[in-house]
This record gives structure tokens, C-alpha cells and sequence, in this order.
């Protein structure tokens, strides 16, 4: 920083004027476009005639489930094939569509999967950034009408499979297996790095299309729970209205007969199998949908959730001049413009990060508020995570940086009439310091209060040991006198391994009471599985019998426990940490 | 065994008596406490640690308050004492041996037991005829003619006589237990009630088919030999033959002396009843009686009775059902087997209490204090949570709702399912298993489930599935019916008028037949099951079960009750109560393999006829998505565990390979010489084998049973800490 000597006028105006004006540089940019695919999946029936009925049905079921479930950034096709190639459809035709071509092709002839793939190969885009995958669905039989052809087709495939390894594409394949067929197309996914699933009587196709979505293709989801019933009429709940898609799930043990849905939405689109049921809406506007279907036999329904949003993430900063203190706000809106921020239950699923620390945020005029204090002026980097919203987000600005710029210090006032003023008061200053030193001694009454230290506590020294355990929190006691179930705070589980504050329990078991300084706790893994924890603000913390210093590092090991006592004892909880089963780390 | 002595402590989480100590208060405040001392913990088990039904009613004295209420001419009865009413004004009904309507439950459990009839064909009429006044009155006679006789025999001997002395002393503890009656006007009702009878119906009340005046007779034969009843000579019409008795008057003196002692507000109608009820009638005085007024008392006195009889068995019921429970608890454990008694420590505290957040810290603190220790001779090992809600949404009262859900309905002397998941979540980190049964009543007996079969119980029970505490909960059904709701009809008397001739008779009318209805008593099954379980943990109960191949040092962690034949051999002990299951009920108990389940069959064992009921399953909550897990695996589990510790001096690395090496002294190989008994702790196709991750400082133990692996993981005690 230069050291710059301007006159003193001329220097007040100038502060002045910068504590007028904020400093802000906001960073926008253009919301996501879905009209670029990122990933394309091709799905090649074998139309031959080996495959029998129930399996081409089937076949069909799931492609049909897979890919309506799939979010929008993917784009399908499918294709029939034989000894040739019977139909192909193009990349991004509508599912009806697809579906359409694949009902009425004729399945007939020999199989030659070599010449599918090839072809395959050839109708993938360029530029495509993401995925590229070929799902063939077949019994695993290469045969053509000769021996010599059959070792063709076989060395097409090899060589077809090659190519897809070179290109980056993947091979899947779902297995039907028969008797009496010798099944030849397996070593093409562990070649190219795909998944082989082998349909073997009495499993269910749509146990393999859940997984291939799920966790294959690593689709996020929410359970919505599961059905005993022939008949369901019920309101479905979408959580929130800010999705830009929104899919619903239904897995039946019987056929689904007769489904309904009622919505106030942009577009709904029902696809249906054997015993599954997607519901597509375009632009849900409600929270909930009422949802009736039938079974043509009683039996359990499991429902599944999938949502897409389409976000767009605002950033700026101001400096507090009265706080010392810049105050950052981040603003989240849909496509529509709807400020997402506005809805609680979205507001805790969503994390904020600066320089890679989770930051703690309140909500004020549906903008993330975060206070943050910075010793110089600094870039920092700030993200948004939307992971814990368990749903496919578009946002291409989750992520930038902001520029935090302090005001400078007061300039030098190089009048020595202020010199001996100083001096007569640090004078004071002294002999007040060692009276009280000696009258708090003479009161033979000890005090434990540490100085707060102005030196910040080591990161590097917090992000050292990992998380281990959790944590069960009581309420020993509330201004309103009701009950608190206890909550239990899984540590091991925890996504982010930085360390986190009691205000992000507080927000984690819902408690509605105002806790004061809880952000200033602070929780941290220590060595041997124990728990650290720093306390830099006024709620009084007590392990055993002995009261915690502030600013000094403290651990609890398992089936200890801390007392917390916040507002001068009008609230008090405890707080157990305990080891967990392996049971319990698996769930 | 010399580790670990008893592995069948039980928790009891029930009030019995409010105005004794309970856990909560016992424990007290814990906050900066981690566990309790050992003089709290003796001083916890002086106060709630019981080992036998009659330490359980000594110790908790459960009682009945009643007093009367002036404004509605009532009798209140209350489980908890009454505030801002007198002592004086109130009365303590004592539950226990004495009382006539607990004795008449527990007699009817051993006659049925005896006699092995099943509900159907029992005759409960017999026996819930105890409390009616008749009985009582019957017991009274009994009293009364020992007292006669011994009184007799006391009034022969000079005084000074060492054996007159000795006679002094057995009327003495008479009189004191006639005196209880004394000025106890509800102890009297019954009594005025047969006197009444016996005065105006002479005899036992039977209706005669004519409406005339009995004329007492003598039989003869005149001179044509036609046989003859010809009227007795009588001076005065209405007073009753009076025989001359001298012993019988010195008696009669003793009890009015001894009335109006105890009673300075008596009066004479009592005291004649009180002289007339404790000597023979033959020896009473003579009495005018006034019919219309005796008649009018008769029947006032058997409203007010019936209806007070009514009021205290809705109050006592709940209360009684818990004292069966725990009596059941204990009868499952032989009286002539002594190592491994069971032992029952009772919160005496209700579950909605204990489970808040603000005092379940307690039960953690003491649960700390006796379960994590390596001193086991406080260790609780089950749990028994009886009467849960059917209601399987069912909540705890004045919790803060985050979310708007249903509207509860408090219903009393139920405990919410919440409270249930509560407490479990507590006891699994002390590895105490818990049985829990549904509140009784005509829907979760025998016959309901005979009819309605398994799955509604395991719908119930969804919210406790797939939970880190489903391990530790163990849903026992059906619950045992004492009396069905059906026959549980108490006739207690018919009510009189007065006939034309100004007799008195009893009504033939069905509506004057005063009857009172019990509605139903049941014992919940997580008593009877906790009790069979911890029973068989003792060796020496298996030893004379089983006779031979039985190790006398090991506990009954290990022993399956639903392998073999040894359901049939270890047995409840209470009676069979229907025919049985159907074949399709039983399959499908058989599919799910939910529940502690007993059963109620013909069964054979040998040459014998089996009456009692049986465990069908032992299964806890855990499951794998196809079946629930029996529940020796978790106590062996525990036990290993626990074994474990001790001998390694809590897990220390190197003592952990010494417990598993192949020395013929390891404690593992210890275990498996003895692997053919019956109460092995690893039985045949059994196996234990351990890893330790140095790393994350585990040690991981698999312990095999049968082929199905059960995972348990230590933290290893390292000798030095990495820093």
C-alpha cells in the first residue's frame, strides 16, 4: 500500500465520498441455455427374431422410463436393428415419437449388434461436452444367416467397440438372458467403461431402469414414500413452485390403470409402461399436485421425485462503515425472475461459500445476507451450492468472486500539539489498568475471562482431522416451557467437511429460538475421533463442572457432553456427541 | 459367568405409585454430570430395584385413594393422592395379597392354569364371584367360626394360663383384622348386605314359588301314617330363635367392647352389625325388624355398592393390570431354582414425563452409570415398555409441533408411540433390548389375533423399522387375557320388595339384577415375555429344563427358543387360551417373522399334553428387508462385547489378539469346548473372527451364527496416541 501524503482537505472528501458510494461490482451472467444438449443416449433394440415377445415389451418399458426420467440437458434416440438397421430416429425427436418408431418396427431376421454400434457412432453430435452412450437391449446373440457372416458380424463388433473406446462413447447393455443363447456382446461396456446389466427371470425391468438412472447415471431424487393400495388419490407435494421440470416417478408391482394428474402447469406429459409411470410437467406454477391412479391388482407403488431448476445467481458487496464490516448480498431467482430465496424450506437446503468456508446467512428482503470482515482489501471467491436441494440445478454463475475493498485508514496527523495528549492519556491508561489489576486480586474472587484474542484461529489447524460421530442436542430448558424432541446431527455424513458453527445445528434441528452468538461456536474435527470446539462469543458453555474459556480449543470425546446456557440462562441445552455403528455410517 | 453374573436385569418404564421415589427424582439434576455415584446407585436400588412379586407390593405399596363426595353422594377413587382433602377424609385401598379384587385375578390365573381350559370353556363366573358380597361374606364366616372356637376354647382356660395367654395372642390378631371393618362403612356395605338377607330371607334368599310367610315346622306322621309338617310353637313371630351360649356371649361382649374402643362416634346400628356378622346367628339376640325399612336399606346399600365397585374397578384397573404384569414377570421363574433370580428395577414415573427432553438426560446419566461401566452387576439388559398406543402416529403431549400434523386425542394410561421411539433411541446406546406390548383390550388378544392375523402389528410398527434403535425393539404380542371382556359380568345380588303379606323377596325381575361389568382384564405381553427371556438366561432354570448338556457357568444369551423342540421345554406359565391359529395365520407369521410372538396350540412333548402357551418368535425390528432378526443375536452381541472389554481391559490392542488367538486359554476358545450346550455363547456353526483397522483405530468383530454374519465394532485402546 503507498504511502501517499495528501493534504489533509482534500483526504476528508475523498473518504467521504467512498463512504457514500458503496463498493460494488456485481457479477451477472446469462442464464443457463437448455437448448444445448451436454449429454446424448442412444437406445439400440435388438429387433431380431430371437428376441422373444415379453422381452422386446419389456425392452421397450425401459427405454420409455429412462428416457422420460431423464433431465433436459440430455437428448435421446432410438434405433431397431436387425441384420441391418431397421429405424433410427434423430437426436432430440420427441419421445412419442421415438416411442412411436419403435412400436411399429417389424422384429424379424438375424442380429448383427457390430453394425448397430457403427452406425450408432455416426449419429452422435459434435461438440457434445458430456456423455456419450449407446444402450443396447438385447439377448447378447451375434448370429447371421452363415458361419462366415457370423464371424463378420462378431469382428464388426469388436471393431465397432474399439471405435467407441477411441471416440469416448459408452457402451451399456441390458442382458436378456435366454437358454440356448451364448451371449457375445458383454466385453463391449467393460471396454469402454459402460455397465452390463443381466435380466434373469423374475427380476423386474424397472429395477434396472431405476438404477441405471439413479446410480449409473447418478440422477438425484427425492423418495416421496410408497403405496399399499389398489386405488390413490392424494396431493403429491412438489416442495416448492420454482422448478423449471418437475417428474414423478411411480414403480408398480402391477399394472398402472387409469392415472391422473392435476396441475397448473405449462404442459404434463404421461408416459406409461407395464407397471411404471412418469408424469412430466413443464413449468409446475403450484406446490402441489393431486395425483389418482389404479392398479389392476393391489400392491405396493414407489415414488420418486425429479426436478430441474434453471438458476441464475446475482453477487454484491457493500461496505458497513459503522460495523467495520463488508456485508455481502447474493440474490438467487428462477427463470421467471421469482426470487427462490423467499421459500424457507429452499433457504436451508442452500450453502454459501467464501473461500471455500460455508457461511452462515439470513434472509432479508429475499436476499442472502452475509456480514464478512476482512483485515485488508481482497478478492475472494464465492459459490453457491445447491446440492442439498437433491435435484439437477442449471446455473452457469453458482460461482465468481467479488472484490472487497476497505476504506483507507485515517491519514497520520502529524501535529505535535496532539502528541503530549496521547501521552498524558496512555499515562492514565496504565495507572487504571494496574488499580484494577490490584483490586480484582484483592477481591480474592477469581474471574475466569481470558483476553479475546484479536489473532484469528487457524484454519489450516481446523481442517486438519475430519468429522467423525454425531452430535445429539436436548432442550433442557425454553422460554415457552414446551417440549423439543431431541435431534440427532450426523457428523460422519455431513457433506461439507469444513468446520461449521452452532448455528448451523441450531438451523439443522429447527430451533426457532433465537440463540445469541451461536454462530460464534465454532466445531471442528480433532485427532482420535474427538471434537473441538471454540467458543468466541456470550452464550456460556460448560463441560462437566468446568466452564469453557473463550477463544480456547476445547475437545470432546464420545459420550461426553457440553451444557450450553444462551440469554442468561433462558435457554439451556446439551449437547452429546457420540460414536456411531458402522450400521448407522452405511445409511 | 464370573464376569458377568446376571444377564436378565430388567427396567420397568410404568408408574406404579406416584407418591413414591422415581428414577427422575431419585437421579436428580444432571446437568455437568456424566454418571451417577455408587451411593446414588445403591441408594436407586434400595428404593426401585425389586426381586419378587411381594418385594414389588411391599416397596411400592400400590394403592387406591377413595373418599366420598358429599355434593354427588359418591365415592371417588384416584390413583394419585388428592390434594387439599384431609388425610383423615381419605382412604387407602392397599393392592395387594389381601385385596378381593387382586386375589380374585390371581386365583383365577392358577385355577386356569390347573385346570388348562381354554377361555371358551372356562368358567369365569365361579371366580369373578369373589367380589361380590356373598363372598365376602363367605370369608367372613370362615373368620368368624375360627373366632368362635378359639374364643371357646380361650374362655375354658383359667387365667394365667401360659396357653390362654397363647389363644390371647390369635384373638388378638383376629380382632385386629375384623377391626378393620369396623368403622369402614364401605367394608360394611357387603357385610349389611348379607345380614339384611339373612335376616329377612332366612337363609340363602332362595325365592320361594309362594308368596306366604315361612312358618318354621316340625315333620310327623299322624295315626293313619300320613306324613305331616305341623307348625313349631313360637311366642313372637319376628324374632329369630335365640339359643343360650355362654362362650358366645362373652363374644359378643369382647366385639362390642372392642367397637365402641376404636370407634367414639359409633353408633348402634353398626355395632349390631358388626356383633351379628362376627358371631353365629344362632347366638344373636332377639331384634324386632322392620321390614320396609330393612328392605329399603338392602337396596340402597346394594346401588351404593354396586356402583362404588364400579367406579373403583374403572380407577383400579390400569393399575391392577400393571401389578399382574409384573407378578406375571416374576411367576415365569421357578420358585425352587435360586442362581439368576430375575430382578426388575421400575422408573415409577410415567413415560410421557420420562421421555421429554429435558429429563431423559437422566435416564442416560443412569443408564451411563450401571450399562457403560465394567462392573455388571448393576447392568440392565431389557427393557419392558407395555401399553402403546395403537395409534401408530401417536405423539407426546405439549411438544412443539414444527409442522401442523393430526389433532392428537390424549388417552389415559397409554403410552404414545413417540415417547416409545424416544426412549429406545436411548436404551440402544446402553444395548438394552426392549420389550414392548400394545395397550390391552379386546383388540390385541388371542382371539383378535386368531381372527385379524400379524399384519396389523407390523404395520404398527413401521415407524420403528429401518431405525439405528430397531435392534433393541422387540414388539410382543398378543397380550393374555385374564378375564375376556365378554364374561367379565359380576352378579352381585338381586334387588327386594316386599310382597303382599309384607315379606321380603327377592326380585325375579331381570332388570333388578344388580351387575356389574369388569370390561375385560388383561396382562401385556411384553411382561410375560421379558419374564420367560430372562428366566432362561439362568443356568440352572436350563438345567432343569433341559436335564443335561447344559454348561452351569454360562448364561442363556445364546439360547434360541425358537430352534428345536425348545419352545415346547421353556414354556410360559400361562395357560393356553384358545384352540389355536389357523394354518394360514400361522404361515404367515412364518413368512414375515415379526414379533415375539406367542402361541397358543396343541402341542405334544413326549407323552405329555402341552396347556400352556408358547413362544412361536423371537424376533426385534431389525430387519434386512426379507426377515427380522432373532434376538439372542443381539443379546450375544452384547454379551461378547462386554466379555470382551473386561478381559482386554477396554480393548486394549494387544490383549484383543490374546482374547482371539488359538491358545487353548483364550476366552474364544474357551467358548467353543463348550459349543454342544445348549447355553453355549458360540454354538455349533458359530464362529467369532476380528480385524483391526489401524488407521481409524477399530477393530472389527464378525460373529458368525450359522452362516449369517453380525458386524460389531470396538474402538481399539492404542498404547500410544499418534499426535
Amino acid at each position: 500500500m503507498k504511502n501517499i501524503r495528501i493534504h489533509k482537505k482534500r483526504w476528508i472528501s475523498i473518504c467521504l465520498l467512498m463512504m457514500l458510494f458503496t463498493n460494488a461490482i456485481s457479477v451477472r451472467a446469462a442464464a443457463y441455455n437448455t437448448d444445448t444438449a451436454t449429454h446424448q443416449i442412444l437406445f439400440a433394440l435388438d429387433g431380431s427374431s430371437s428376441m422373444a415377445r415379453d422381452n422386446w415389451q419389456e425392452a421397450v418399458d425401459f427405454v420409455a422410463m429412462v428416457a422420460a426420467m431423464l433431465p433436459s440437458d440430455y437428448e435421446t434416440a432410438v434405433m431397431v436393428y436387425n441384420e441391418d438397421v431397421v429405424v433410427c430416429t434423430d437426436f432430440g425427436q420427441t419421445l412419442e415419437g421415438q416411442l412411436r418408431e419403435l412400436q411399429e418396427a417389424e422384429k424379424r431376421g438375424y442380429t448383427n449388434t457390430g453394425l448397430a454400434v457403427d452406425y450408432a457412432l455416426e449419429r452422435f453430435s459434435e461438440g457434445i461436452l458430456g456423455q456419450k452412450r449407446i444402450v443396447i437391449l438385447s439377448d447378447g446373440e451375434i448370429s447371421m444367416k452363415g458361419k462366415p457372416e457370423t464371424e463378420e458380424a462378431r469382428m464388426l463388433y469388436e471393431s465397432a467397440v474399439a471405435d467407441a473406446e477411441s471416440q469416448n462413447v459408452k457402451i451399456d447393455v441390458l442382458l436378456f438372458e435366454a437358454e440356448g443363447i451364448e451371449e457375445q456382446i458383454s466385453y463391449g461396456p467393460e471396454a469402454t467403461d459402460g455397465f452390463v446389466f443381466r435380466k434373469t427371470e423374475g427380476q423386474s425391468v424397472e429395477d434396472f431402469a431405476q438404477n441405471y438412472l439413479f446410480e449409473q447415471l447418478g440422477l438425484e431424487r427425492i423418495m416421496l414414500g410408497a403405496s399399499d393400495t389398489s386405488e390413490y388419490a392424494a396431493s403429491v407435494s412438489l416442495q416448492d413452485a420454482f422448478s423449471e421440470q418437475a417428474r414423478i416417478l411411480l414403480v408398480a408391482e402391477s399394472r398402472i390403470e387409469d392415472i391422473k394428474v392435476t396441475c397448473q402447469c405449462k404442459d404434463v406429459q404421461i408416459t406409461r409402461g407395464e407397471r411404471f409411470a412418469v408424469v412430466h410437467l413443464d413449468s409446475p406454477m403450484e406446490k402441489d399436485v393431486a395425483l389418482q391412479y389404479t392398479l389392476a391388482e393391489k400392491g405396493k407403488v414407489n415414488a420418486y421425485l425429479t426436478k430441474e431448476y434453471c438458476l441464475s445467481v446475482d453477487m454484491e458487496a457493500g461496505y458497513e462503515e459503522e460495523l467495520l464490516q463488508h456485508i455481502i448480498n447474493v440474490r438467487i431467482t428462477d427463470a421467471e425472475g421469482n426470487n427462490i430465496l423467499a421459500d424457507k424450506g429452499i433457504c436451508e437446503k442452500i450453502e454459501i461459500y467464501i473461500n471455500g468456508s460455508c457461511c452462515n446467512y439470513t434472509v432479508e428482503q429475499e436476499k442472502a445476507v452475509i456480514p464478512y470482515q476482512v483485515e485488508e482489501s481482497q478478492e475472494i471467491s464465492l459459490k453457491v451450492d445447491f446440492s442439498n436441494l437433491n435435484s439437477v440445478v442449471f446455473c452457469s454463475d453458482a460461482e465468481g468472486s467479488l472484490w472487497l475493498e476497505l476504506p483507507p485508514p485515517e491519514p497520520e496527523d502529524d501535529g505535535m500539539q496532539y502528541f503530549w495528549l496521547c501521552v498524558v492519556v496512555s499515562g492514565v491508561c496504565v495507572v487504571f489498568a494496574i488499580l484494577s489489576f490490584l483490586l480484582v486480586r484483592a477481591k480474592k474472587k477469581t474471574e475466569k475471562y481470558a483476553e479475546v484474542s484479536r489473532k484469528p484461529q487457524s484454519i489450516s489447524e481446523m481442517l486438519r482431522y475430519d468429522f467423525s460421530g454425531k452430535i445429539v442436542v436436548y432442550m433442557l430448558k425454553n422460554a415457552g416451557g414446551e417440549d423439543m424432541p431431541p435431534v440427532s446431527v450426523n457428523l460422519y455424513k455431513r457433506e461439507s467437511r469444513e468446520p461449521f458453527s452452532f448455528q448451523w445445528i441450531k438451523d439443522k434441528c429447527r430451533i426457532d429460538a433465537e440463540l445469541k452468538d451461536a454462530e460464534k461456536i465454532m466445531f471442528y474435527g480433532g485427532e482420535n475421533h474427538t471434537l473441538c470446539i471454540r467458543n468466541n462469543g456470550d452464550a456460556t458453555l460448560f463441560n462437566g463442572k468446568d466452564i469453557l474459556l473463550k477463544n480456547k480449543k476445547y475437545t470432546l470425546n464420545y459420550n461426553e457432553k457440553l451444557l450450553m446456557i444462551f440469554q442468561d440462562g433462558e435457554i439451556e441445552l446439551e449437547v452429546h456427541y457420540k460414536n456411531i455403528k458402522p450400521s448407522e455410517r452405511e445409511r | 459367568m464370573n464376569i458377568i453374573s446376571q444377564t436378565n436385569r430388567t427396567i420397568l418404564f410404568e408408574e406404579i405409585n406416584p407418591e413414591k421415589h422415581n428414577l427422575m427424582t431419585l437421579v436428580g439434576d444432571v446437568r455437568g454430570i456424566n454418571s451417577l455415584s455408587d451411593d446414588k446407585i445403591k441408594a436407586l436400588n434400595e428404593a426401585l430395584l425389586v426381586r419378587s412379586f411381594d418385594e414389588f407390593l411391599e416397596k411400592f405399596e400400590p394403592v387406591v385413594y377413595s373418599f366420598f363426595d358429599a355434593n354427588n353422594q359418591k365415592v371417588l377413587y384416584t390413583l394419585k393422592k388428592p390434594e387439599n382433602v384431609s388425610d383423615d377424609l381419605i382412604t387407602e385401598i392397599h393392592l395387594n395379597r389381601q385385596n378381593d379384587f387382586l386375589k380374585m385375578l390371581m386365583t383365577l390365573v392358577e385355577t386356569k392354569r390347573s385346570q388348562g381350559t381354554i377361555n371358551v370353556d372356562f368358567q369365569f363366573e365361579k371366580l369373578t364371584d369373589m367380589i361380590s358380597p356373598k363372598k365376602v361374606m363367605d370369608d367372613i364366616r370362615q373368620n368368624r367360626k375360627e373366632m368362635q372356637y378359639t374364643y371357646s376354647e380361650y374362655a375354658k382356660l383359667e387365667d394365667g394360663d401360659p396357653k390362654k395367654l397363647d389363644l390371647a395372642d390369635k384373638l388378638n390378631v383376629m380382632f385386629e383384622e375384623a377391626s378393620a371393618n369396623y368403622n369402614n362403612v364401605m367394608a360394611m356395605l357387603p357385610l349389611a348386605i348379607e345380614d339384611i338377607k339373612t335376616r329377612l330371607l332366612l337363609g340363602d334368599g332362595q325365592m320361594s314359588q309362594d308368596e306366604a310367610p315361612l312358618a318354621i315346622g316340625v315333620l310327623s306322621m299322624n295315626e293313619e301314617g300320613e306324613l305331616k309338617i305341623l307348625e313349631a310353637p313360637k311366642e313372637k313371630k319376628q324374632e329369630l330363635l335365640v339359643l343360650d351360649d355362654k362362650a358366645n356371649t362373652g363374644l359378643i361382649a369382647a366385639l362390642e367392647d372392642d367397637y365402641k374402643a376404636l370407634n367414639e362416634d359409633g353408633n348402634e346400628y353398626v355395632m349390631s352389625l358388626v356383633t351379628r356378622t362376627f358371631c353365629p346367628l344362632a347366638s344373636t339376640m332377639e331384634s324386632e325388624v322392620d321390614v320396609k325399612k330393612e328392605v329399603a336399606n338392602y337396596n340402597s346399600y346394594l346401588e351404593f355398592y354396586k356402583t362404588s365397585k364400579d367406579d373403583f374397578i374403572k380407577v383400579v384397573k390400569p393399575l391392577v393390570e400393571k401389578i399382574l404384569g409384573v407378578w406375571a414377570f416374576f411367576e415365569q421363574f421357578p420358585k425352587n431354582v435360586k442362581t439368576m433370580r430375575p430382578s426388575m428395577i421400575i422408573t415409577n414415573v410415567g413415560n410421557e414425563l420420562l421421555a421429554r427432553s429435558s429429563n431423559i438426560t437422566r435416564l442416560i446419566t443412569y443408564l451411563s452409570s450401571v450399562n457403560a461401566k465394567n462392573d455388571f452387576e448393576n447392568t440392565i439388559w431389557y427393557g419392558i415398555f407395555p401399553s402403546v398406543s395403537l395409534d401408530s402416529h401417536s405423539k407426546m403431549k405439549a411438544v412443539r409441533e414444527r409442522f401442523k400434523g393430526n389433532e392428537n386425542v390424549d388417552k389415559e394410561d397409554v403410552n404414545s408411540v413417540e415417547s416409545l421411539a424416544r426412549i429406545l433411541d436411548v436404551l440402544k446406546d446402553y444395548s438394552v433390548q426392549c420389550f414392548f406390548s400394545y395397550e390391552t383390550g379386546d383388540r390385541t388378544t388371542f382371539n383378535a389375533m386368531a381372527t385379524e392375523g400379524i399384519e396389523n402389528y407390523e404395520n404398527k410398527c413401521v415407524e420403528l423399522v429401518g431405525k439405528s434403535f430397531s435392534e433393541y425393539a422387540i414388539p410382543c404380542i398378543p397380550n393374555f387375557t385374564i378375564i375376556p371382556k365378554d364374561k367379565s359380568g359380576v352378579i352381585l345380588d338381586k334387588r327386594m320388595h316386599i310382597t303382599e303379606n309384607n315379606t321380603a323377596e327377592l326380585s325375579r325381575e331381570k332388570e333388578d339384577i344388580m351387575k356389574l361389568w369388569i370390561d375385560g382384564v388383561y396382562i401385556g405381553a411384553a411382561y410375560v415375555a421379558a419374564g420367560l427371556v430372562s428366566a432362561y438366561q439362568s443356568p440352572e432354570y436350563l438345567k432343569e429344563v433341559f436335564k443335561k448338556n447344559v454348561d452351569e457357568s454360562l448364561p442363556g444369551v445364546r439360547f434360541d427358543i425358537e430352534a428345536g423342540d425348545h419352545a415346547l421345554k421353556v414354556r410360559t406359565t400361562m395357560a393356553k387360551e384358545i384352540t389355536g391359529f389357523t394354518n394360514v395365520i400361522k404361515n404367515d407369521i412364518n413368512r414375515r417373522n415379526f414379533g415375539f410372538v406367542f402361541s397358543s396350540e396343541n402341542a405334544m412333548l413326549g407323552d405329555m399334553n402341552i396347556q400352556n402357551i408358547m413362544v412361536y418368535k423371537a424376533r426385534n425390528l431389525m430387519s434386512d428387508g426379507k426377515s427380522y432378526e432373532p434376538i439372542y443375536k443381539t443379546q450375544v452381541t452384547s454379551y461378547i462385547e462386554r466379555v470382551m472389554r473386561h478381559a482386554t481391559g477396554d480393548f486394549k490392542q494387544e490383549s484383543i489378539g490374546e482374547f482371539f488367538s488359538n491358545k487353548p486359554s483364550s476366552q474364544k476358545n474357551r467358548w467353543l469346548e463348550k459349543k454342544d450346550c445348549i447355553n453355549a455363547i458360540l454354538g455349533s456353526g458359530d464362529d467369532i473372527s476380528y480385524s483391526v483397522d489401524q488407521a481409524a483405530g477399530y477393530c472389527n468383530l464378525d460373529i458368525l451364527f450359522n452362516g449369517n454374519v453380525k458386524n460389531l465394532e470396538v474402538e481399539v485402546n492404542r498404547l500410544t496416541n499418534e499426535g
